[in-house]
């Protein structure tokens, strides 16, 4: 039983990351857009999440507001980053996948030039602390699981609702679906079809920015460049593993992360099995999800990673 | 349109694009206050001062030409292989594997059958997520990315396990690497006091081999169309999957050619960081080379060029030189939007006729 | 909220161009239409219709001239400027977001029922039964675009422009995916709407011209050739003035010819991209030397049949036999060897690879073969000859033969293809809309290679949703519906009215 809380609270807050940059790549593929620049833009955000209490606080004990201003940095960065994507990717119409890792090899880049610069070397923070909720996480089993992280955990799950409203309840998530699967009709009917496709990329760059910041702050308290270590990859395959619906894809973040905290859970345990191979399991985890989830062509974006372009004659 | 304005419109284009470039980078560097100018100028003409300097340009150009050939025959045949990392480790690991069974046998014999093993163990790594497309409709873009990590903990595991070296553990550092690989899988050093190594003609060799399969065989031109526009390809009864596997396979076979051919010639063990990010420059040279042969060759010398120059302005401005992954991103986003823009009939046109707009009005005002 | 826009009591565009790369889509062109007008915009394919009612709709922007309503110019810079002033659109490709409902497609224009935080769906249901009411248009608002009909889903753009508040209607080829029954009932309701709208419909089928249209315009490439009013002309002078000649193609006279079966479809079971059965047991046999017209609505199957036959869409049940041999399920290269030719639909993406040049587009099929390569090595020569014979062969018009596919002419793409396919010596041909989108020398050209080839002894199968077309070459002709063969008439047998009928799906001609 023990054994089993212990994962779930320990699997919980790894998902977090995971499913706030899904999120976003979410409304970046409703739109149209395929932006596997995520771990870039991630990466910018572990930066300069940290940047801000490391530099004023300079490793000492920093105020929350400290924390706050890192991550609105993160995620300020992160929309400028995603509609420097729409540039190339919207305006121009370049190619998205190769865009995406032009975006990658940029972001990761500038985060670890300056870092160096900033940084240095490997400097901890004290990040943004567990706030249990006071009562229920005094429940037996339940407490431990759902009650005792921090607030990014709780928001990260408010985004789910979240997101789904906004997707399907407001006129905005009507025009990015509307740009992500017809653009024409979308244009046709007086949708300026590039500006949604803009806004979306800002809003999953914003949160790719954020779910950055929560690796260096929450999760591993400093910044290094192999911070990221693919989980922006790993978030573009949980969209389509969970059909760009935010539910399932906060189910896919869980299962992952679930994965990892067993696998952890299990050399605690003692049991002896390369170091190596335990790492490897969620890369080997996408790409087994990745050939058995099956596309539905009925509910997905089907202009996905095409360019609108008015004026192009058929 | 007259044909002097397509040139200077295209022209303009390209120079917009390098200034564009330029900016990012410029913008980067005065974030960490340093001296822009100086760094450009320390970057592109630092290493080609001495000898030394220069041998050591053409030695990283050697890998980098190798695998943006392999990902130009991918690319080519529509698959983009983002793998070259993890292709690359695999055929290092294949290389080594063999170097340490056979240390013994002469190197006419060890030598082409350690690369073949290299390029092998890379192909093999190529052909998982070429399958997986063809078969599956994985996307390879994330395939790719996910053997990189896998093939990357595998190799470490290999060093630290059943390769590390037995000095090591006996009374080294335990620093995880292979032992010193036979002599016979040497590659000779040609010019004395560098480490520049016989490779390079190699290298040259395979970029001739690549011409010639992609513009002159039926396979090249199969795959080609397959790349090109998969759905006539498929109507021109051309197997568009079974090019696909084929195409990443090689490109799979070259990254691990690369990897063999660096230790063969550089390292002479497997240590770890060998790989270095090669795989990715891979994409942005071959980009850069405009994925044929005669351009990736000068393109790999400039990346050469750009990683040795980036090492140095650490030391000399400053500036780290993790600067080169900048500029090598904001290289592929400048390119694949410029390649649009030239692309662009409609938009050459509007110029056009902005230009002779303009033409009309000062002829007016003058007149 | 209600909407409410101002009459339009006039409308006019004046000496509007638009120039795209290469072509003058809109040479000063000059309209006029008047309150309560219904005006009939004819041409050719091509011929700068849809073009020219983009510009009014603000999707382009022309590069001369001006629109005027009741007087005063105005600035169309996108769609919402057009509907804000009274406009609205039917597209001849429909305008729908198929994972979405009719609601919601609605809502995406009803900008009345959009808060920030909220979609008031409420108010677009409000809205819809408001104007199904006022027109007697019914449709359901929670269907989902990909569950209807073609008819249905022009239903749904019908509303959907008229709850965007539209008085003046734009309507693109409305009849050109519906049967002849549809067509009728569209013409029906339109003439009733016309008492209180205006209306823009484009058309190159002159009945529905003469039926409904009060004035007629007339466009031959990008440029007005004529406007006057319907009822003074008939349909055969409307007909000489858009196309500039007399429409003369060549007819199949010869006598037909009982070959052997070479083709032999039986109880062929396919599924559409969508996954449900788009081809349920259908039989067909054609012989060699005989043009079977394969007639039907588009959407019915011709495609998936023409992919199946060619082994580019998977084969659920049902055998294909081609002399003798079931090639049902085999390779797209085992059936082309085996001596399929196939002029595909799409042209430009199926039929050649775009960037490629057109001598290597021309062995697309043929580079593995000893005349091309040897011991896999290419051989230009053979190649580049190959290319020039049959570029003066076929009259292919392009400045070499090094040319990218791409860039040339709709006309002299399919010439390429048809170059290709038939000088591969096919014993069988499928063609796939081979003449849609040419202008009438091309149209005339590809025409006498089919017949040709039908002399030679070889069997066609020609789909077409043209019936003209259909009647001038085919030796039988075959009704498709809902994935079934309706009924295979002879030509004699066969006439507009009676492959009309079969083509909406009734099988016994005296129901009708």
């Amino acid at each position: 039983m023990n054994f089993i809380v212990n994962i779930l609270s320990l699997g919980i807050p790894f998902s977090v990351a995971l499913l706030i940059a899904s999120l976003g790549e979410m409304f970046n593929q409703r739109a149209g857009v395929f932006n596997l620049g995520c771990e870039g833009i991630m990466a910018m955000g572990a930066f300069l999440g940290m940047l801000v209490p490391y530099s004023i606080g300079q490793g000492g004990p920093t105020p929350g507001i400290y924390n706050v201003l890192g991550l609105a940095l993160a995620m300020g960065v992160g929309a400028l980053f995603g509609m420097l994507f729409g540039f190339v990717v919207v305006t121009f119409r370049a190619p998205q996948g190769i865009a995406g890792i032009g975006l990658q090899m940029f972001g990761v880049g500038t985060a670890g030039t300056l870092f160096r610069h900033f940084v240095g070397g490997t400097q901890s923070v004290p990040g943004i602390g567990n706030l249990p909720i006071p009562f229920l996480s005094k429940i037996p089993i339940l407490g431990p699981i759902f009650f005792s992280h921090n607030i990014l955990v709780y928001l990260a799950f408010l985004f789910v609702p979240t997101a789904w409203y906004i997707l399907f309840k407001t006129p905005w998530g009507l025009r990015v679906r509307a740009v992500g699967t017809n653009p024409r009709a979308a244009d046709s009917i007086g949708i300026q079809v590039n500006k949604v496709r803009y806004q979306a990329l800002a809003v999953g760059g914003a949160l790719a920015g954020l779910a950055g910041a929560y690796l260096s702050l929450c999760q591993a308290k400093m910044f290094s460049d192999e911070i990221i270590a693919g989980r922006g990859f790993i978030a573009v395959a949980l969209v389509y593993f969970g059909h760009w619906h935010p539910v399932k894809i906060m189910g896919g973040a869980l299962l992952f992360s679930l994965a990892q905290a067993l696998q952890l859970a299990i050399q605690g345990q003692g049991i002896n099995f390369p170091y190596e191979f335990a790492v490897m399991l969620p890369y080997v985890m996408v790409i087994v999800v990745l050939a058995f989830s099956r596309e539905s062509q009925l509910l997905g974006p089907t202009a996905l990673g095409q360019p609108f372009n008015r004026e192009k004659r058929i | 349109m007259t044909k002097q304005f397509r040139i200077l419109y295209k022209v303009s284009i390209i120079i917009l694009a390098i200034l564009a470039a330029m900016l990012i980078g410029s913008i980067i560097l005065m974030t960490i206050g340093a001296d822009v100018f100086k760094t450009y100028l320390v970057i592109l003409f630092e290493p080609l001062k001495t000898t030394l300097q220069l041998s050591e340009v053409l030695l990283r150009a050697i890998p980098l030409t190798i695998i943006a050939l392999g990902i130009s025959v991918a690319y080519r045949s529509g698959i983009i292989n983002i793998g070259a990392e993890g292709q690359m480790a695999m055929g290092i690991l294949g290389t080594t594997a063999v170097a340490l069974a056979f240390p013994e046998l002469p190197k006419p014999v060890l030598l082409p059958m350690a690369v073949l093993a290299g390029a092998i163990s890379g192909g093999v790594w190529g052909f998982i997520p070429g399958f997986l497309k063809a078969k599956l409709q994985v996307s390879e873009l994330l395939s790719t990315v996910m053997l990189n990590y896998i093939a990357a903990q595998f190799y470490t595991f290999l060093l630290r396990g059943p390769m590390l070296d037995p000095a090591e553990l006996t009374m080294g550092s335990g620093t995880p690497q292979s032992m010193r690989l036979s002599r016979n899988l040497w590659l000779d050093r040609f010019l004395p006091g560098t480490r520049l190594h016989t490779g390079l003609f190699f290298a040259l060799i395979l970029a001739l081999l690549i011409y010639f399969l992609l513009w002159k065989t039926k396979y090249g031109y199969k795959m080609r169309a397959a790349g090109a526009s998969a759905r006539a390809a498929r109507y021109g009864g051309i197997s568009v999957t079974w090019y696909l596997v084929i195409a990443m396979v090689i490109s799979g076979a070259f990254a691990g050619m690369a990897g063999a051919i660096e230790i063969a010639g550089v390292h002479r063990r497997a240590i770890e960081g060998i790989t270095g990010g090669y795989g990715f420059s891979g994409i942005v040279v071959a980009l850069f080379g405009g994925l044929h042969p005669a351009g990736i060759i000068p393109a790999s010398f400039f990346f050469g060029l750009l990683i040795v120059g980036a090492d140095m302005t650490q030391r000399m401005v400053g500036v780290p030189a993790n600067m080169v992954n900048v500029l090598q991103g904001i290289i592929i986003l400048v390119i694949v939007a410029t390649k649009m823009i030239l692309a662009d009939p409609y938009l050459m046109e509007k110029v056009w006729r902005k230009v002779q707009g303009l033409g009309k009005k000062t002829k007016e005002v003058t007149a | 909220m209600e909407v409410t826009h101002k009459k339009i009591t006039s409308l006019r565009m004046e000496h509007i161009t638009k120039r795209f790369p290469g072509v003058l889509a809109s040479d000063d062109i000059t309209l006029t239409v008047e309150e309560g007008e219904v005006l009939a915009l004819v041409g050719e394919n091509g011929a700068g219709k849809t073009t020219l009612m983009n510009i009014l709709m603000g999707l382009y922007q022309p590069d001369e001239g001006r629109i005027l309503i009741n007087g005063e110019e105005v600035h169309f810079k996108s769609p919402n400027d057009a509907f804000d002033a009274g406009l609205g659109m039917v597209h001849q490709q429909y305008m729908l977001v198929p994972n979405m409902t009719v609601l919601e497609n609605i809502a995406l224009g009803y900008k009345q029922a959009w808060s920030p935080i909220k979609l008031d769906l409420g108010m677009v249901r409000e809205r819809i039964n408001e104007i199904s009411k006022k027109y007697g248009l019914f449709v359901d608002p929670d269907a989902y675009i990909w569950q209807l009909s073609v008819g249905e889903q022009q239903r749904v753009e019908l509303v959907k422009t008229l709850c965007l508040g539209a008085r003046f209607l734009i309507l693109d080829e409305p009849t050109s995916a519906l049967t002849p029954q549809e067509t009728d009932e569209l013409i029906v309701l339109l003439k009733r709407m016309s008492s209180e709208l205006s209306i823009i419909f484009i058309s190159h089928k002159l009945q529905e011209v003469k039926d409904l249209s009060d004035k007629i315009a007339i466009l031959r490439h990008g440029a007005m050739v004529f406007e006057g009013t319907t009822k003074d002309h008939s349909p055969s002078d409307i007909a000489a003035l858009m196309t500039g000649h007399e429409v003369d193609l060549p007819q199949n006279d010869a006598p037909s010819c009982n070959g052997t079966p070479v083709l032999d479809l039986k109880n062929l079971n396919v599924k559409s991209d969508r996954g449900f059965l788009a081809l349920k047991d259908l039989n067909l046999t054609i012989r060699g030397g005989e043009i079977v017209g394969l007639a039907g609505v588009s959407g019915n199957g011709q495609r998936e049949l023409a992919e199946a036959i060619n082994g580019l869409r998977k084969v659920e049940s049902g055998e294909i036999l081609f002399f003798g041999e079931n090639i049902a399920n085999k390779t797209p290269y085992h059936i082309i060897e085996a001596g399929m030719g196939y002029i595909p639909e799409e042209r430009n993406t199926e039929g050649i690879v775009p960037s490629f040049s057109m001598k290597e587009n021309l062995i697309l099929k043929d580079s593995g073969r000893d005349e091309f390569s040897k011991h896999s090595f290419l051989k230009n020569k053979a190649i580049e000859k190959n290319a020039n014979d049959l570029r003066v062969k076929f009259d292919i018009r392009s400045p070499n033969i090094h040319v990218a596919a791409g860039s040339l002419s709709g006309g002299n793409i399919q010439k390429v293809i048809l170059a290709r396919e038939i000088s591969r010596k096919p014993k069988f041909l499928i063609a796939v809309y081979p003449i849609r989108g040419l202008d009438l020398g091309a149209a005339e050209f590809i025409h006498k290679q089919l017949l040709e080839k039908r002399k030679e002894g070889i069997g066609i199968l020609l789909v077409s949703e043209e019936l003209d077309e259909i009647l001038d070459l085919s030796d039988r002709v075959a009704v498709i519906f809902k994935g079934q063969i309706q009924k295979v008439l002879d030509r004699k047998d066969a006439n507009r009215r009676s492959l009309g009928i079969l083509m909406a799906g009734v099988k016994d001609d005296q129901t009708v």
